[in-house]
This record gives structure tokens, C-alpha cells and sequence, in this order.
């Protein structure tokens, strides 16, 4: 091999393996990383348990989609269904909430505009993300999973005060 | 020599007539698909242009849906079928172990691609629902039954293929190893053997599904052996175009691999390797580890990346010293200045290698790693990395190659000579444009397959994104106006030079 | 390989590649870094 190519294949190779420590170490020195806990949950029993969540917190309206204010450190539920997002939440900068989502029928995808924040809805799962929103402001939760005709009327709203 | 076989009076190969036939039927087939595609390309780029915003969402997500299938499926898979003709048989100097298979594989995927068409424009509201057709969406058993025909063809044509390598090894008709772009065109066919087969566990089942005969599947089951079929798929693609590359490289500037071993093995990489990086579709999905995710995207995906860094050097690096033995030998890049630039298929060629990596791959690996994906996953970014991939690099490796197939296969002198010039450059930078624009949109949230980010149909929700994604989405729409004129332009001449080329 | 005849060029070009992929690698992660805390 000429020593060009061995020059390059050395870098590309060191390079190979930065990459590849980087996501470990995110996860034990970064903030951000993709959430593991996940339940089994079939989808009429996640969409009782969103609206009894509803019904706990429930502080208003908008739009004909209720609003909730949960306390920090509780278990919120989004409910993705064509062709809407269920409730409204409304969360405090700097506390921890656990977030969760699924889907009453297909695939969905939440989107969280504009921090662009990704994750796959899926239908019989309960994914649990442990979310800490670090800026005050109205976010909107976009479903970017294509869901059938009506999929670009999709939008949803988290509020952070 | 039989009645079967003519040599080629420009490379000396053998050709076997009935190969070659099998050759020409696919590559036109391949171009009809681009055009095809090209024009509901433009539908779809238009409309996410929102200063255009030209369809209702039904029409949107009909083309966009069948937009991916004439580009990613027929397009790309005809080309490619030609290709591992012309690889295993010409290449090698020996007959298709087989026409009549090919005949049959050809016939399956004619069919296939026509029903695939068919079932989405007459039934959107069921059909059209996207490439990936993600259960718990059904579409008509209609639609799945043609997706699995095209597969099966191309199934076909790849044992049809692997078959006349075996032949050819048999009846001695070449001397040594493989050639190292016949090597390339194996890896490709060796990894759409496992792809296809994963393809049908995924459709098959689903087919039954449809029709009420089977249950329906876990959604995350289906998303996880989809993509075992879906981005292996790619892999074929990819190792498909660098096969191109290195004839390309020959047939320009009489480049060959500074070495063999090098390249041989980066094929075999791909091989070994790309199967299980699959797993960087599924990053941010629930119910797949850490850990899973991790081994797979980094330890599988970076060697296959290794690979293809290797590939990025041995070609370029062909060039350099085909061109510095012919004496442009001064500074740094006389080699590359004093290229044939006038070749269409040269400014392909090295038009393909800058978009897919600078464009395609680095955007890939990014995208594809853990956490960065979080910023990622369905936004239209990832389209804007697949478009650099694979509407870029390997259609522009794909357009090259057909400016030597014409006069070689065809046996016709270009017509539009001088337009096939520009050609390489009206699409390639268009492409380019299309990719970095859906790339920046997609770091403002842009959503992928989204019919109406302005006003969301109405939804008491709708907002307005940071300007800047729309001028993002501007240099899109521009972009994909100038990639639509130069694979017309490329359309025009290829046919225009089979009805009134110079017989050669 | 002959002397005279040594694939720099091409050595440039991917180590300006190179430095173009570790640049957009590094800026993504802190884009990463300015988003919501996520376990």
C-alpha cells in the first residue's frame, strides 16, 4: 500500500474510533442521550391512562384540546392519534418531568419545534423520555411520521413557563 | 465465436448478443423510470417550496410516495440490473447463463413497477403511504403484491447474474482474478441477495395482513426488518456507483486502483458490514437498547464508512496517477485541471464522488449517530442526506456511465454533444442545491413528507418557522428546478441519440 | 510505485474532506448540547 494511502486509511481508521467512543461517553458525561425505558402498553389502555391524566390536571382549553399543568417530577402522558396530539401541556423551566408517549393507532412522530427534539411514536408502546425543558416558551409538538391524509394537521403545543 | 457473441471493435470484449439485448431493455426501462420520477420530483419540490406550495396534500403524498419508488426502486434497480449484465457477461468475455431468466426477471419487474404505480395513483387514500409503507397503515393487497413482484425479478436477475459468474470462472473465458469493477458489481449483487430476502419477511407477511389473512404485526417488528431490508438496499446502490467509479476512472483517463488489495477489501467491508448499521434508522425509537443501538450505528456503520473513506482515496487517487504518468505531473493538482473536463462522463464522475461525500456521507454518519439523530430523525434533512447519496452521487455515477453505453451497447454516436457537456453540471449542482437546502430547512425542524408546514390544514396550532427555513426551502425549490432540467436534458440526449445517432 | 509519480493531490483533497467532516461532526454536538436535558 502506498504511503499515501496508508497515511489515510490511519486517520480514517483513528477517526473511526473517535466516533465511536464520543456516543458512549455522551451518555455518561452529556445531557442529551435517547431515553431506554419502555412499557408494553396496548393502545386503549395508554389512551384511559392520558385521559385520566387529563382529568387530574386538566387547568383549560385551547383550541377544543384540554390543557394540563402537572406537578414537577410527575408522569405526563401525549397521546399521538390522526390526526392530533393530546393534551396541551403546560411544564416549568428547570424541572424534570417524565414524558410519556404513544400512539392510539399508527405510527406518529413527535417533533418538538424549535428545539428540534425527535422521537418515534409507536403504537403498543409507551415510551418513557425523562425531559428537564431549559428555556421558557411555547413550543409546538409537530408529527413529522407521515400518519395517513390528514397528517399536516397534526400540531400540538407545550408550553414552558 | 458462435453467431451469439460480436467483439466490441473499441474494448475487444466479447459480447453476447442476447446479453447485450437484456442490457439495452433495462437501461431504457431505467431512464423511462427517471423521467418519470424526475417529473413528480418536480411536483414534490415544488410544493415544498412553500412560495409554490403547488399540491393539496392527497396529490403531495400520492407523488411523494411514488417519487421514492421510480427513483429509489426502478430507476436505480433497472440501471443496476444492467449493470451486473454487462459485468458478469461482457466483462468477462462469456454468455448470460441464462436470457430466458433474464426475459422472466425483466418481465416481474416491469410488471411490478407498473402495478406499484398503478395501485397508489388510482387509491392515494390507501396507497399512497410512502416507501417505507410503516404497519399499522394498510394499503390494498394490490399495492404490496407489485412492490414484491419488482422484488422478485430483481431477484432473478441477481442469481442470473451470480450464475454467469460461475460460468465464466468455469469456461475460463477470463484470465486471474475478477476485474476489480466486476468485484464491486458482486459485492452489490451479494448484499441485494440478503437485502431482497429481507424485504420479503418484511412484505410478504404484510401482503397476508392486507388481506385479512394474516395478524397484524408488532409495529416496531416491522420497522426493524423493514430497515434490515431498506438500508442494505442503499448499501447495493452505493457499492454499485464505486463500481462505476472505477470504470469511469478507466475509461476517461485510463485509471486503475493504486491498490488492488485495498479496494478489494473496502468492497468487502461493505459486505460484512452494512447489514447491521441498519440500526441508525431505529435510534430514536422505544424498545431497542443502548447498547444495540450504539454496537450497531458505530461498530458496523463506521467500517463500512472506513470502507467507503477507502474508496474516496483509491479513485481520486487512480486519476491522479493516470494523469501524472501522461505528464501532468506539476504542483499539487495540474492532474486535475488538465483533466478531460469536456468528457460528460469525467465531470460526472468526479461531480458524483464531491456530492456523495461531502454532501451524502458526511451527513449520513452524523445523522446516524446516537445522539446527534435526536436533531435529526424525520426532519427533511435526512431526505437532503439521501439526496446527495443517492440522487446525486450514484445517479451522476449512473448519467456518466450511459455517455459510453450509448456509443458501446447502442452503438450510436451522441447526439447533443455539445449540451452533454453542461449536462453533468445542470444536475449535479442542482442536486447539490436540493440536498444543502433540505439539509439547512431540517436544522430549523422542517418536517419531512409534510404537506403543508404554512398552515397546517387549518389546525387551530399552525405557527410560523424561522424565516430562515424558508429560504433554506428556496434553495431547495431552485435547486430541484435545475436537477429536473438536467435530467431531462440527460433524457433527451439518451433518446435522441438512439432515434438519430450516427449508426456506429 | 514510481517516485516521480505520488497520489498528493488526492492525499490533499481528503484530508480537506476530513477536516470538513470533523468540523460539521463537532458543531453538531454542540448544537446537541443547547437542547432540552434528555435521559
Amino acid at each position: 500500500m502506498p504511503r499515501e494511502e496508508r497515511l489515510w486509511f490511519s486517520i480514517a481508521l483513528a477517526w473511526a474510533i473517535v466516533m465511536f467512543i464520543m456516543m458512549p461517553l455522551w451518555h455518561i458525561y452529556g445531557s442529551q442521550n435517547p431515553s431506554t425505558e419502555t412499557y408494553k402498553v396496548e393502545p386503549e389502555e395508554f389512551v384511559t391512562l392520558t385521559q385520566q391524566f387529563i382529568e387530574r390536571y386538566k387547568v383549560g382549553e385551547e383550541n377544543g384540546v384540554p390543557v394540563v399543568e402537572p406537578p414537577p417530577g410527575s408522569d405526563v402522558y401525549l397521546l399521538g392519534k390522526q390526526f392530533s396530539w393530546e393534551p396541551v401541556i403546560k411544564l416549568k423551566k428547570g424541572e424534570t418531568y417524565r414524558l410519556h408517549l404513544s400512539s392510539a393507532d399508527v405510527l406518529h412522530g413527535f417533533s418538538v419545534y424549535p428545539m428540534n427534539i425527535n422521537f418515534m411514536v409507536i403504537p403498543g408502546y409507551d415510551y418513557v423520555l425523562t425531559i428537564t425543558p431549559t428555556e421558557a416558551g411555547e413550543y409546538r409538538v409537530v408529527c413529522n411520521e407521515y400518519c395517513g391524509p390528514g397528517h399536516q394537521l397534526m400540531v400540538g403545543k407545550i408550553i414552558v413557563e | 465465436m458462435g453467431d451469439d457473441f460480436r467483439t466490441c471493435p473499441v474494448t475487444g470484449f466479447k459480447v453476447h448478443l442476447p446479453a447485450e439485448k437484456l442490457i439495452k431493455v433495462n437501461a431504457v426501462t431505467a431512464v423511462v423510470a427517471l423521467l418519470v420520477g424526475a417529473i413528480m420530483a418536480l411536483l414534490v419540490v415544488l410544493t415544498r417550496w412553500e412560495t409554490v406550495h403547488l399540491l393539496r396534500p392527497i396529490d403531495f403524498y400520492k407523488f411523494v410516495t411514488l417519487h421514492g419508488w421510480n427513483m429509489l426502486g426502478f430507476w436505480i434497480i433497472f440501471f443496476e440490473v444492467a449493470v451486473l449484465y454487462f459485468a458478469g457477461a461482457i466483462m468477462l468475455n462469456t454468455r448470460l447463463a441464462s436470457p430466458k431468466l433474464g426475459w422472466v426477471a425483466y418481465a416481474l419487474m416491469l410488471i411490478g413497477a407498473l402495478g406499484t404505480n398503478i395501485t397508489v395513483l388510482m387509491n392515494p387514500t390507501k396507497n399512497a403511504i410512502m416507501f417505507t409503507s410503516y404497519v399499522p397503515l394498510k394499503a390494498t393487497p394490490g399495492y404490496y403484491l407489485s412492490v414484491i413482484l419488482f422484488a422478485v425479478g430483481a431477484l432473478l436477475a441477481v442469481f442470473n447474474f451470480l450464475a454467469t459468474l460461475y460460468i465464466a470462472k468455469k469456461e475460463k473465458t477470463y484470465r486471474g482474478s475478477l476485474p476489480l469493477v466486476v468485484f464491486g458489481a458482486l459485492a452489490a449483487a451479494i448484499i441485494a441477495v440478503s437485502t431482497l430476502l429481507f424485504g420479503a419477511a418484511a412484505l410478504v407477511p404484510t401482503l397476508f395482513w392486507s388481506m385479512d389473512i394474516a395478524p397484524t404485526w408488532d409495529a416496531l417488528t416491522y420497522r426493524i426488518v423493514f430497515w434490515a431490508f431498506g438500508h442494505p438496499s442503499q448499501q447495493i446502490n452505493v457499492a454499485a456507483m464505486i463500481a462505476i467509479w472505477y470504470l469511469l476512472a478507466y475509461l476517461t483517463v485510463g485509471g486503475t486502483t493504486i491498490s488492488e488489495k485495498f479496494s478489494r477489501l473496502a468492497f468487502v467491508f461493505y459486505i460484512l458490514f452494512i447489514n447491521i448499521a441498519s440500526a441508525h434508522h431505529l435510534l430514536v425509537d422505544p424498545g431497542v437498547s443502548t447498547a444495540w443501538k450504539i454496537w450497531n450505528t458505530s461498530y458496523a456503520m463506521y467500517l463500512a464508512v472506513l470502507a467507503s473513506m477507502m474508496h474516496a482515496f483509491a479513485v481520486p487517487a487512480a486519476i491522479e496517477v493516470a494523469q501524472r504518468k501522461k505528464g501532468f505531473n506539476r504542483g499539487l493538482f495540474e492532474w486535475l485541471w488538465k483533466a478531460p473536463w469536456k468528457n460528460p462522463s469525467f465531470s460526472a464522475l468526479i461531480l458524483s464522488i464531491i456530492v456523495f461525500g461531502f454532501l451524502g456521507g458526511i451527513s449520513g454518519v452524523i445523522q446516524g449517530t446516537e445522539q446527534l439523530n435526536i436533531r435529526f430523525h424525520n426532519t427533511l434533512a435526512i431526505p437532503g442526506h439521501f439526496h446527495g447519496t443517492v440522487a446525486g452521487g450514484t445517479t451522476l455515477a449512473f448519467m456518466g456511465i450511459t455517455y459510453y453505453v450509448l456509443p458501446l451497447i447502442f452503438r450510436r454516436e451522441l447526439v447533443g454533444k455539445s449540451l452533454a457537456v453542461y449536462q453533468p453540471w445542470l444536475f449535479g449542482i442542482g442536486i447539490a442545491l436540493v440536498s444543502i437546502g433540505m439539509q439547512g430547512a431540517g436544522l430549523y425542524g422542517v418536517p419531512r413528507r409534510h404537506a403543508d408546514i404554512t398552515s397546517f390544514g387549518g389546525s387551530g396550532f399552525a405557527f410560523e418557522y424561522d424565516p430562515t427555513a424558508y429560504l433554506w426551502l428556496a434553495v431547495m425549490g431552485i435547486g430541484g428546478i435545475l436537477a429536473f432540467a438536467g435530467a431531462v436534458l440527460f433524457v433527451l440526449i439518451a433518446v435522441a441519440t438512439l432515434i438519430k445517432g450516427r449508426r456506429l | 510505485m514510481e517516485e516521480e509519480v505520488r497520489p498528493k493531490g488526492t492525499l490533499a483533497l481528503v484530508l480537506i474532506f476530513f477536516v470538513v467532516f470533523v468540523l460539521f461532526y463537532v458543531v453538531n454536538w454542540i448544537w446537541l448540547s443547547g437542547v432540552w436535558v434528555l435521559k
